[in-house]
């Protein structure tokens, strides 16, 4: 036993020898390896590379390590089976070795089968693997006093393959989660994107919308979007221009902001025409993650919990020297 | 009262946790330890208005900078000083505090500004995740420190015996601490990132942590490597140091202060 133990114990101190110097070639490298990177084996096989040789040995380690820690926790079950002395603090052991066989198994599973993808769900509706047809329903965002971000939360619309349509919620640190928690759609980032404009006559009457896809006929011409920016204010200007049939065209750069009386008009033809509001689509940069490992790493999770619950003296007196 | 005037008065409680570990030392040094204790309660206590101020101002649990991390960590191994300060010895406590204090110092070199927590740290798995971690890693310097000492000037064999056992102890409710840690951080992860595990410096060296203080919870039960002991919990404080202050300051980690 000692001797499997031993080596266990020279194994362990392998895997905290190769995982740090991967962290250091990684760090130093930082052109090779990216930033936010999640447990993707396929990025270090495909194409093999002597860069990555910690990782390889790593693997390795980690096998052998499997290997010793599944020999010494079914000794330790049969050991447990014998003894009736100190029986809690060995069936926390077997629990947390236990963990720790699930643990792996689950990382090798991730590392293999585990998929993320980064997009842009914006009001048209996308198909997502396995989730089902969505959009962006509304984006809020709040601010702290300073103006900081505090949260992003937005609403989206899942169309499941039998047509059933469900909302969800989701926020930082609040995903939505399907099949079990092995599918999950987590927020990056979310905003109001303005995506065109209303305008108002001389007499107040609003026009219909006007947006890049959709120019506006009016009498004598065509006015059209070409693009929305923020100026150096951080008011927000439209690039509309105004073509005539006789292949007359003039470009106004027209202030989105009531305030900006001055600059939030545009002529077209004889007529004059006022901003009167933003129109704007709701959009997420998200994360479609898949994970299939998750429902034993939960079981992992659990045992090991409750192997150091057991692990705790519960009641003992502290003694002192 | 005025935001400036709450936050001075957060800065003057950390000087007088400092102070009260300064006297807490002299006079373990000076006195035979006989009312340090009481110092080393004050400390702490002194360390709440510090907490409750900036967790006012921000909104949020106060362990999100620079400053309150140090400050945390300081507090913690003042606190377990003072649980094990009868099972210590008068130089262990003295050093221990000493490096308390060294901590809670190193704290003024940051600037002293109160922003408010970014969207991924607002959830409920933050305070759970750091403390507990912050908590082991000072039951770890603990043993790391007593280990040092032990090298320095051994003592006789029966003490040595209650001393190991002693040891073994801490490192195990260090190690009970940071699993938990890492759970918790392992499930936040999940929901704010979508794994548990990211190729990121500190989360790589938090595996390291872990596993390395796994592996020295089995040292007991492997009598030819008893005298790795020492030289491996002393190399603990440096692996410590690593996820503590090296991720944070000297890589590109997305845990970066």
């Amino acid at each position: 036993m000692c001797n499997i133990q031993g080596y266990g114990l020279i194994l362990g101190f392998l895997i905290v020898l190769s995982l740090g110097c991967g962290s250091l070639v990684m760090n130093f490298l930082p052109d090779q390896y990216p930033r936010f990177a999640l447990l993707d084996f396929g990025f270090f096989v495909q194409p093999v590379r002597a860069v990555h040789v910690w990782f390889y040995v790593l693997m390795l380690v980690f096998t052998l390590f499997g290997i010793n820690i599944s020999i010494c926790t079914v000794e330790a079950f049969f050991r447990l089976l014998k003894t009736k002395l100190n029986r809690r603090r060995q069936i926390a052991a077997l629990f947390c070795h236990l963990s720790i066989i699930l643990a792996l198994a689950a990382h090798l599973h991730e590392g293999l089968a585990g998929s993320s993808q980064q997009m842009r769900i914006g009001s048209r509706r996308i198909n997502l693997p396995r989730i089902g047809r969505t959009k962006t329903a509304s984006v809020t965002r709040s601010t702290h006093p300073d103006g900081s971000l505090k949260d992003t939360e937005a609403v989206l619309d899942f169309e499941s393959a039998n047509g059933k349509i469900t909302k969800r919620k989701i926020s930082y640190n609040n995903p939505a989660i399907f099949n079990s928690g092995k599918d999950q759609v987590i927020l990056l980032h979310g905003e109001n994107n303005p995506i065109g404009l209303i305008l108002a006559d001389s007499k107040g009457r609003r026009l219909p919308p006007l947006t890049i896809r959709s120019p506006l006929s009016l009498a004598g011409g065509v006015l059209s979007l070409s693009r929305i920016f923020p100026a150096q204010n951080k008011v927000l200007f439209a690039a509309v221009t105004w073509s005539t049939e006789n292949n007359h065209r003039k470009t106004h750069f027209l202030a989105l902001d009531r305030r900006f009386k001055g600059h939030s008009q545009v002529m077209a033809g004889p007529d004059v025409y006022t901003f009167a509001e933003t129109l704007e689509e709701a959009s997420i940069h998200a994360m479609v993650r898949h994970n299939p490992s998750i429902p034993y790493m939960l079981a992992s999770v659990l045992l090991l919990g409750a192997g150091c619950a057991l692990l705790i003296p519960w009641g003992q007196q502290r003694k002192t020297t | 009262m005025p935001e400036s005037n709450l936050i001075r008065l957060a800065q003057l409680s950390h000087v007088g946790f400092i102070i009260s570990l300064a006297l807490a030392i002299l006079l373990s040094i000076f006195h035979q330890r006989k009312g340090s204790p009481v110092f080393l309660m004050a400390a702490l206590g002194l360390c709440l208005p510090f907490f409750g101020i900036r967790a006012w101002l921000k909104q949020f649990f106060p362990f999100t900078d620079k400053t309150e991390s140090f400050v945390t960590l300081a507090f913690m191994i003042a606190f377990f000083v003072l649980w094990y300060h009868k099972k210590l010895s008068r130089r262990e406590f003295s050093v221990l505090l000493l490096l308390s204090a060294i901590w809670g110092a190193a704290a003024f070199i940051f600037k002293n500004e109160i922003r408010f927590p970014t969207p991924y740290l607002r959830t409920i798995w933050y305070p759970l995740h750091v403390p507990l971690s912050f908590a082991s890693y000072a039951l770890w310097f603990m043993v790391g420190i007593r280990s040092l000492l032990r090298r320095l000037k051994p003592r006789n064999p029966p003490l040595e015996l209650k001393s190991a056992a002693f040891d073994a102890a801490l490192c195990r409710n260090g190690f009970i601490f940071f699993t938990l840690s890492m759970i918790f951080g392992g499930i936040w992860g999940y929901l704010a990132w979508g794994a548990y595990f990211l190729w990121d410096p500190k989360v790589v060296w938090s595996v390291i942590v872990w596993f390395f203080y796994g592996n020295l919870l089995h040292l007991d039960k492997l009598p030819r490597f008893k005298n790795w002991r020492d030289p491996l919990f002393i190399l603990g404080i440096v692996i410590i140091l690593i996820p503590f202050v090296g991720t944070g300051f000297f890589t590109r980690s997305i845990h970066k202060f």
